[in-house]
């Protein structure tokens, strides 16, 4: 056996004097580095020697979590001492009776530690502690109502330390969080181990390790990186911890102290990608003696233990001490030489525990754990219970025969029992069975207090069961199995309890997993433990933001009591309103004050008006009536008063009792509901007149409708029930001849002013108004500024206000299942039904984050509830959708979020929404745009003889996007006969259709949750049966054949029809078949083979086609390379593609040629016409085509020629057919080249050339023109030019496509109102699915906003798939995926990057493929498919696939850049964001213009220190600064007429008032398009030619000019064209 | 919304069709019919690592067949 020189002490030393800088420990601010820690403890330890402590004393520490305690410790070490930690929580009599045990030299306090840190201290050198020494003594829960305390030693623990570096090592970097309290032996690990390995310990506060969520935040905060915890706990805290999302600062955690079991660790490893491990050992063992890395594991019960660490054996013995087999059970032996020396003064006991190891070597130990375990055959061992009684409970081993000892010296307990017992789904509890004494036995608080006076809280009996005697077995020993559980069902919630106390009712109930809890229920009694007090603690915290010690739950352990509490931390004592001294001028109520602010401001309209409509059986008589009408307007004021204004702020002026004016008209009963609305719909003067009218009309069938139209200002909707019931009664009392003998309202509405206002006292700092805006300024943080719906129409700039209603039926049955199920989670219907409605906006597409309106009534005491008024207030109710929560589970955050809301429900709502100041926009309603009310049916009592019901008035006003109003109905016994509900939608933005399909889905919803209320929300089915994607339709007849064939065919059947024309040439079917005939020949010669990537990188002219033709012949796909492109990137192209032969112009050959790699000029084709019939067919590979990739090099698409003909035939989104002159204008590097040559070609159209190399919009215009053309295919930005400078080009066209980009509808309206025959089509498509995949047909009068991208192509499907791959319904947003014929093989060499785009596809035929765009899209009305960006990092610029990850490693690449980013600044700017040293932006741009096609070169290259991150580390997009165009300030003026042309020219395109020599094009906002612009420019007004090359290397007009005066510079106008046109 | 493809922590199989044609998969999204699972579940990153071992030619079986038949 090897041994360890080492000792606890060394191993600390050693690493002080190797990294003395380090920062060794954190606490509350402070941080000492190791070099400050070991000074501090060296002069203390001097102190301690000093005082004649050295090797084999025992020093106490009595020290609470803290930097000091851990220098205390230290020193202790230092010292050569044995440290014995204190815990000063304990009771007074453990702890004496441990320092009686131990009898410690000396006891250090806070006190003696922070004293040693300066000042002198004794010149005294402490003796060092050798390996045999103690390093602690740590006290373990004992058996016989005694603790005992084990001593271990240096060398033991030094063992542990060095043997578990292995694996779950800590790295000087890690940041380890110091929770568990000193007393308790895990903490040595934590302590020593990451001071020895040079890791951060930060110490969490004393409280810490009861309270999850403060763990979990000082993770996030404190950045740790490892945590360990006993598995009781561990729950806790990955719940609080994942409240933030799985990412975070955490690498590993360890599991220690207790069994730990499967489905936690799996549950653990299915949330967070790091490793968990499961320590185990005793304290006798040095702490650890074996770990294990948790595998995700389909058994259930615990993880296993083992194998055992270092030097440590781990054996499995019977009774008579042999070892067992494998899959016997037996008790677990430890021995080597990390065991301890044994307990404290206890020579028998260790003698008991610490036997003579029959294994090992001469007289050594070995120690009986006590475990029982099974052996396993992969040498870990499962933990099966343990022999004696022994158990652990949180962690802590406790010895059941000490707290019995305790329970039974009560002197009235007779007989006593406590075992550990689970219940329900709360945590398990200690449970006290007694028999008393004939005296009477104590109640459990006072047995409580009895043992809480000697032991540690934790192992206080939290239940009681008083027996007349335990049950026995027939041997005497008791029954266990006998004695009951006990049933702490609390008393329910009262339901008239406070806010505050059933909010805390609601806490205690979930915490200890008691089902219903009452205000009077006791915290210990309903099995709450110190665990659980923290978590209530937390939770707290939390829901009504209030801070309290977990004591204080101890303390106070009733929620009735701890209410108390709860109002005394906040200060919150709510008085009561009472009857107010008249003023002058009586304040109005916020919420009045609110509404005559709209008024004044112009917005007097209907929209707050509310109606009350009665249909009564008969005529009242109007005398009656009218009187009735003025008893009810003289009870209460609000019906007679006015909101004049005085200096500019309102006052309540209540006129004198008065007559109402009742007019009459009549009506039948189809112009009743217009009538009805016609007069709800004229507005208050709130200033002049009371805000109460009324109106009868008198139907033909003799009935009335009386209607009352009161201003929101006057009532809200509790008030409608107090009305009616005062006008009948009043009625009624007048009919009679007497008078409503009610008494008068103890209150009135001004008394309910004023108390309001001295409850929102803004004066008050601590008070009610500033507790509750603090309350909703961080609830409603980061809320979003709008929630998406899935509207139909974008939300207008001046909305109209008009809504319309769709009913919500809810029937009685799915009624009796949401009460049945209200009732199972202690919920109500009504938050079922907001609950469902939030849950299904997130389904479509609302986020996680979904914020509803509700009111609450406002009328908070008893003398307010007969009073008619404004009393509701408006609140915002978040709904928390994150990580796919079940119904169930979201109901629970739901209640807690009611709960938080209900205690701060004062505060005015515009008051909120003042103090969070969300964004504003026109029509929006700020903080959420869905309403949810819930309404009561209102009882009309009878008028004298004629009986009344109420009748709903429409008024056809939307105050919300959407509101759900819904009613529950009951039957006569309380039986639920359904819910009404009325879905009311804002016209503007809802067509009725969607409003339908939204009530119905919100009912699948609800069915849905009432049948499995455990399923994710996610997994409702939303869809109606006929909404259902049809199964997929049999495969069409996808035309078949080869690109090359099929134009072999045409060649064969029109040899003399002109294929292609570039200028004055053409080019016949014929010829060209035979040229690429010829040069196929030459290929095949040349080796080229079927299945070869053959490269071609030639202009665009006859030859090049003939070069594509002749690969396609020889069995090989192409790859066109841009002749423009930087020879690198063609280098690097050719050599990712694997391309072993290109054809390319003879003096390019040299640069693209390499080992391995021919090139040949396509002149050098051999002279045999015939084709060299390589067999080839649809599958094989056609064309190699390079887009934006995301790893920083462009990906391959590999296309087949299946692709190519499924995509370019037999379309119905043009004809490509004989007849059709087709330009062909994008460069060979777009997957448009392909279209717009194979298209015609494919059809026998006619193909024209434009010459150069890039679509450049005066060339394009010029072959329109010359050639007739009649198909224009442009992307979106050139489409939008050409309109703008050549608009008569389009006049003969047949057709127009767009497409790349989200086309302009301003330039569509206007082509289409000057050229309405031409055929305007807007084109969508990945490259991977060849181009077009759907096509959208713009006709005439077409006016929204958006052009949508259509349905899909012929050969085509197209899917839009949530994130579960289900086709979303209608309106919804998903990700768009795209199948069928033009599916690309893959990406070239990347079948990772293949597998994860192209994937099985779940709605088509078996075994299709389907490729993800990543776009996001939805269906919109008449089934068009919308396009709405991208769902990754990727963006589309002018049409441009870009992806920032490639630019930023090109940009990367320059020696001079450390770091780089790209963001893209407006619609379509690129700014390349880098750090560098001596670098300036033109060097940066002449690097990235070398690497990357020009469309792809930032804009602007801004060169910072460094880059702005966020606390996550990551780049801080928002922070980095806007490169503002910029003109150079001293700039020199143009002087020449050339250089004052490109500035005017600069000026124009750049809208620059000003330009001078020295301006950068792209510094003033240029991007690629307008390069090509300027050079349009140029040679138009300056008859000269620019290449983009020129622009981008020379940016300036002064570097421009020079380039244009260069011999050759010119070329002959085009087109006459004034100079400067204004810009249209 | 996520993309259930692009969960760096969840767990994913491999999917191979009759044309040999590899696709990542959601672990607890149904299997497509035509699709069996050859590998997993596992990490997304070793499913990744597993179609780059396994999936050396991306052309569909059936044309890599016809051109070895010459």
């Amino acid at each position: 056996m090897t041994t360890v020189p080492d000792t606890l002490l060394s191993l600390l030393e050693q690493r002080a004097r190797r990294t003395p800088d380090a920062p060794a420990v954190e606490y509350d601010g402070t941080a000492l580095t190791q070099a400050e820690l070991h000074a501090w403890a060296g002069r203390l330890a001097r102190v301690l020697a000093a005082g004649g402590v050295g090797p084999e004393s025992v020093v106490a520490v009595a020290v609470p979590r803290s930097a000091e305690l851990i220098v205390a410790l230290l020193a202790v070490l230092k010292a050569g001492a044995a440290y014995l930690p204190l815990d000063t929580s304990y009771p007074k009599a453990r702890i004496e009776a441990m320092v009686a045990d131990a009898e410690p030299v000396r006891v250090l306090r806070p006190a003696d530690v922070t004293a040693a840190r300066t000042g002198s201290v004794p010149d005294v050198e402490p003796v060092a502690p050798t390996p045999g020494d103690a390093a602690y003594v740590i006290y373990t829960s004992g058996t016989t109502n005694r603790p005992k305390g084990v001593v271990v030693t240096h060398d033991a623990i030094a063992r542990r330390l060095v043997a578990v570096r292995a694996e779950h090592a800590f790295r000087p970097d890690d940041r380890i969080l110091q929770i568990t309290p000193a007393s308790f032996d895990p903490s040595v690990v934590d302590i020593f181990f990451t001071l020895a390995e040079g890791a951060t310990l930060v110490m969490a506060p004393p409280a810490a390790h009861t309270d999850p969520e403060l763990c979990a935040r000082l993770v996030r905060d404190e950045r740790i990186t490892v945590v360990r915890f006993v598995p009781s706990v561990l729950p806790l805290f990955l719940d609080a911890y994942l409240a933030h999302g799985p990412g975070g600062p955490l690498r590993m955690v360890v599991s220690e102290g207790e069994a730990l079991p499967t489905g936690l660790a799996n549950r653990f490893l299915a949330a967070l990608d790091i490793p968990l491990y499961n320590d185990y050992g005793p304290t006798e063992a040095a702490v650890g003696v074996s770990y294990l890395r948790c595998a995700p594991s389909a058994d259930t019960g615990v993880v296993p233990i083992g194998p055992p660490l270092g030097e440590v054996g781990m054996r499995v013995l019977d009774e008579r001490l042999r070892p067992v087999d494998i899959g016997e059970i037996g008790e677990l032996h430890l021995s080597g030489p990390q065991l301890a020396r044994g307990y404290l003064g206890r020579p028998g006991m260790t003698a008991d525990r610490f036997v003579a190891d029959p294994f090992g070597e001469p007289g050594a130990r070995m120690y009986r754990t006590g475990d029982l375990v099974r052996r396993r055959a992969d040498g870990a061992f499962d933990c099966l219970g343990r022999v004696d009684h022994q158990v652990k409970f949180n962690g802590v081993r406790v010895e059941l025969a000490e707290i019995t000892g305790v329970v039974a010296s009560h002197p009235r307990v007779r007989q006593a029992a406590v075992l550990v017992r689970a219940r329900g789904t709360g945590s398990p509890i200690l449970v006290a069975y007694v028999a008393p004494t004939v005296d009477g036995g104590p109640d459990p608080a006072e047995l409580r207090t009895h043992c809480a006076a000697v032991l540690p809280p934790m192992l206080v009996p939290s239940a009681v069961v008083s027996l007349a005697a335990l049950p026995l077995l027939p041997n005497g020993k008791l029954d266990r199995d006998a004695l009951p559980v006990p049933t702490a069902a609390g008393t329910g919630t009262v339901a008239s309890a406070p806010p505050l106390v059933a909010l805390l009712c609601d806490l205690f109930a979930e915490v200890t997993g008691v089902p219903e809890v009452g205000p009077d229920d006791d915290f210990l009694a309903l099995g709450g433990q110190s665990l659980a007090a923290g978590r209530l603690v937390g939770r707290l915290r939390a829901v009504a933001s209030v801070e309290l010690p977990v004591r204080a739950v101890l303390e106070a352990p009733t929620p009735a009591l701890l209410a108390a509490r709860v109002a005394a931390a906040t200060g919150e004592v709510r008085p009561r309103p009472t009857r107010a001294p008249a003023t002058g001028r009586p304040a109005p109520s916020h919420a009045q004050r609110r509404l005559w602010f709209l008024e004044q401001q112009g917005d007097s309209s209907a929209a707050y008006n509310v109606p009350v409509a009665i249909r009564l059986s008969g005529s009242p008589d109007p005398v009656v009536l009218a009187a009735a009408l003025a008893d009810l307007a003289g009870r209460h004021e609000t019906l007679r008063t006015l909101l004049p204004d005085h200096d500019g702020e309102p006052w309540q002026h209540v006129l004198p009792p008065a007559p109402v004016d009742v007019p009459v008209s009549s009506c039948d009963e189809d112009g009743l509901a217009d009538a009805l609305r016609t007069e709800v719909c004229r507005p208050f003067d709130l200033v002049t007149r009371p805000p109460l009218r009324a109106r009868r009309f008198v139907l033909p069938d003799g009935d009335t409708v009386l209607l009352l139209v009161v201003h929101h200002t006057a009532v809200d909707g509790l008030s409608a029930q107090v009305l009616l019931t005062d006008l009948a009664d009043a009625y009624t009392a007048r009919a009679a001849g007497t008078a409503l003998t009610r008494p008068e309202p103890p209150l009135r509405y001004t008394d309910y002013a004023v108390w309001q206002d001295a409850l929102l006292a803004p004066a008050d700092q601590e008070g009610t108004l500033h507790r509750q805006l603090a309350f909703w300024r961080r609830t409603l943080a980061d809320l979003p500024a709008e929630i998406a719906l899935p509207t139909d129409r974008p939300r207008p700039e001046t909305p109209t206000g008009r809504a319309d209603t769709v009913p919500v039926t809810i029937d009685a049955d799915l009624h009796a299942a949401l009460l049945d199920l209200a009732r199972a989670t202690g919920t109500t219907t009504f938050m079922m039904l907001r609950t469902a409605l939030a849950a299904l906006l997130h389904r479509m597409g609302a986020g996680t984050d979904v914020p509803l309106g509700g009111v609450v009534s406002g009328r908070v005491d008893e003398a307010l509830t007969d009073l008619v008024g404004l009393f509701l207030n408006t609140v915002v109710l978040r709904t928390d959708l994150y990580g796919d929560p079940s119904f169930r589970a979201l109901l629970g955050r739901v209640r807690t979020a009611d709960l938080a809301v209900l205690a701060h429900q004062d505060v005015p709502f515009d008051r909120v929404v003042e103090e969070v100041n969300p964004p504003r926009a026109a029509g929006r309603h700020p903080l959420f745009q869905v309403m949810v009310v819930q309404n009561t049916l209102d009882v009309v009592p009878p008028f004298a003889g004629l009986t009344g019901r109420v009748l709903p008035v429409e008024t056809g006003i939307a105050r919300f996007d959407l509101t759900l109003d819904v009613v529950e109905t009951r039957g006569d016994a309380g039986t639920p006969t359904g819910v009404h509900g009325t879905l009311r939608f804002a016209t503007d933005r809802f067509h009725r259709a969607t409003a339908e399909a939204l009530a119905g889905r919100l009912v699948r919803v609800l069915r849905a949750a009432v049948i499995d209320p455990d399923a994710p929300v996610s997994a409702t089915d939303l869809l109606a049966p006929d909404e259902r994607p049809a199964s997929p339709a049999p495969r069409s007849t996808v035309p078949g054949g080869t690109v090359h064939g099929r134009i072999a065919d045409r060649a064969r059947s029109h040899p003399t029809a002109v294929a292609l024309r570039l200028g004055d040439d053409a080019l016949t079917y014929g010829e060209l078949d035979a040229r690429a005939n010829r040069l196929a020949r030459r290929l095949v010669a040349g080796g080229v083979r079927r299945g070869d990537v053959v490269g071609v990188c030639l202009e665009r002219g006859f030859p090049l086609v003939v070069a594509l033709l002749a690969v396609l012949k020889a069995g090989a796909a192409y790859t066109a390379l841009d002749v423009d492109f930087p020879v690198p990137r063609l280098v690097s192209v050719l050599d990712r593609a694997g391309v072993r032969a290109v054809l390319a112009d003879r003096h390019r050959c040299p640069d693209l040629a390499a080992p391995g790699r021919w090139c040949v000029d396509p002149a050098d084709a051999v002279d045999v016409p015939a084709s060299p019939a390589v067999p080839t067919g649809p599958d094989d590979a056609a064309c190699l085509m390079f887009t934006s990739g995301s790893t920083g090099t462009p990906k391959a698409v590999l296309a087949p020629h299946r692709a190519l003909v499924a995509s370019l035939t037999d379309q119905e989104f043009v004809d490509f057919g004989p007849g059709q002159v087709y330009l062909q204008s994008a460069p060979v590097s777009w997957d448009a080249f392909a279209r717009q040559l194979f298209g015609p070609l494919l059809a026998g159209g006619t193909c024209v050339l434009q010459p150069g190399q890039r679509p450049d919009p005066g060339r394009m215009a010029d072959a329109v023109r010359r050639h007739g053309v009649t198909v224009l295919d442009a992307a979106g930005s050139l489409f939008n030019h050409l309109w703008d400078e050549y608009p008569d080009v389009f006049a003969r066209l047949d057709r127009a496509m767009t497409g790349g980009e989200p086309a302009s509808p301003a330039h569509v309206r206007a082509l289409l109102a000057r050229y309405p025959h031409v055929r305007v089509v807007n084109g969508y498509g990945p490259v991977e699915s060849m181009g077009y995949s759907t096509w959208f047909p713009i006709e005439h009068g077409w006016h929204t906003d958006g052009v949508p991208i259509g349905f899909p192509v012929a050969h085509k499907r197209i899917h839009v798939l949530d994130d579960r791959l289900r086709a979303v319904p209608p309106g919804v947003t998903g990700e768009v995926y795209v199948a069928g014929a033009g599916l690309a093989i893959g990406y070239h060499g990347a079948p990772a990057d293949t597998a994860v785009r192209f994937v099985a596809d779940p709605h088509g035929a078996p075994g299709d493929r389907m490729y993800r765009t990543g776009d996001l899209g939805r269906f919109g009305s008449a089934g068009a498919l919308e396009y709405l960006g991208r769902t990754d990092d990727q963006v589309k610029i002018r049409g441009f696939r870009v992806d920032p990850a490639e630019i930023r490693s090109a940009v990367a690449a320059h020696p001079s850049v450390r770091r780089a980013e790209i963001v893209v600044r407006g619609k379509d700017r690129l700014v390349a964001y880098v750090v560098a040293d001596g670098v300036t932006e033109a060097d940066l741009r002449a690097h990235a213009t070398s690497r990357l096609p020009t469309h792809l070169v930032p804009a602007a290259f801004v060169v910072l220190a460094e880059l702005p991150t966020t606390a996550t580390g990551k780049v801080d997009r928002q922070a980095l600064p806007d490169p503002t165009p910029t003109t150079t300030p001293a700039g020199r003026p143009p002087v020449t007429d050339t250089e004052k042309v490109l500035c005017a020219l600069f000026g124009e395109l750049l809208d620059v008032p000003t330009v001078s020599l020295d301006d950068d094009f792209f510094a003033l906002g240029g991007h690629s398009l307008l390069v090509m612009r300027l050079i349009s420019r140029t040679r138009t007004a300056l008859r000269a030619e620019l290449s983009v090359k020129d622009v981008f290397e020379g940016p300036t007009v002064a570097v421009l000019a020079g380039r244009l005066a260069r011999p050759g510079a010119t070329r002959p106008e085009l087109r006459p064209r004034p100079v400067l046109k204004e810009m249209s | 919304m996520t993309n259930p493809f692009e969960n760096e922590d969840g767990r994913y199989l491999v999917l191979v069709n009759e044309e040999n044609q590899h696709s990542l998969w959601p672990n607890g999204i149904d299997v497509p019919a035509g699709w069996r699972v050859t590998f997993g579940e596992d990490s997304r990153q070793n499913c990744l690592d597993h179609i780059e071992q396994t999936w050396t030619d991306l052309r569909p079986a059936s044309l890599i067949a016809d051109i070895a038949k010459g």
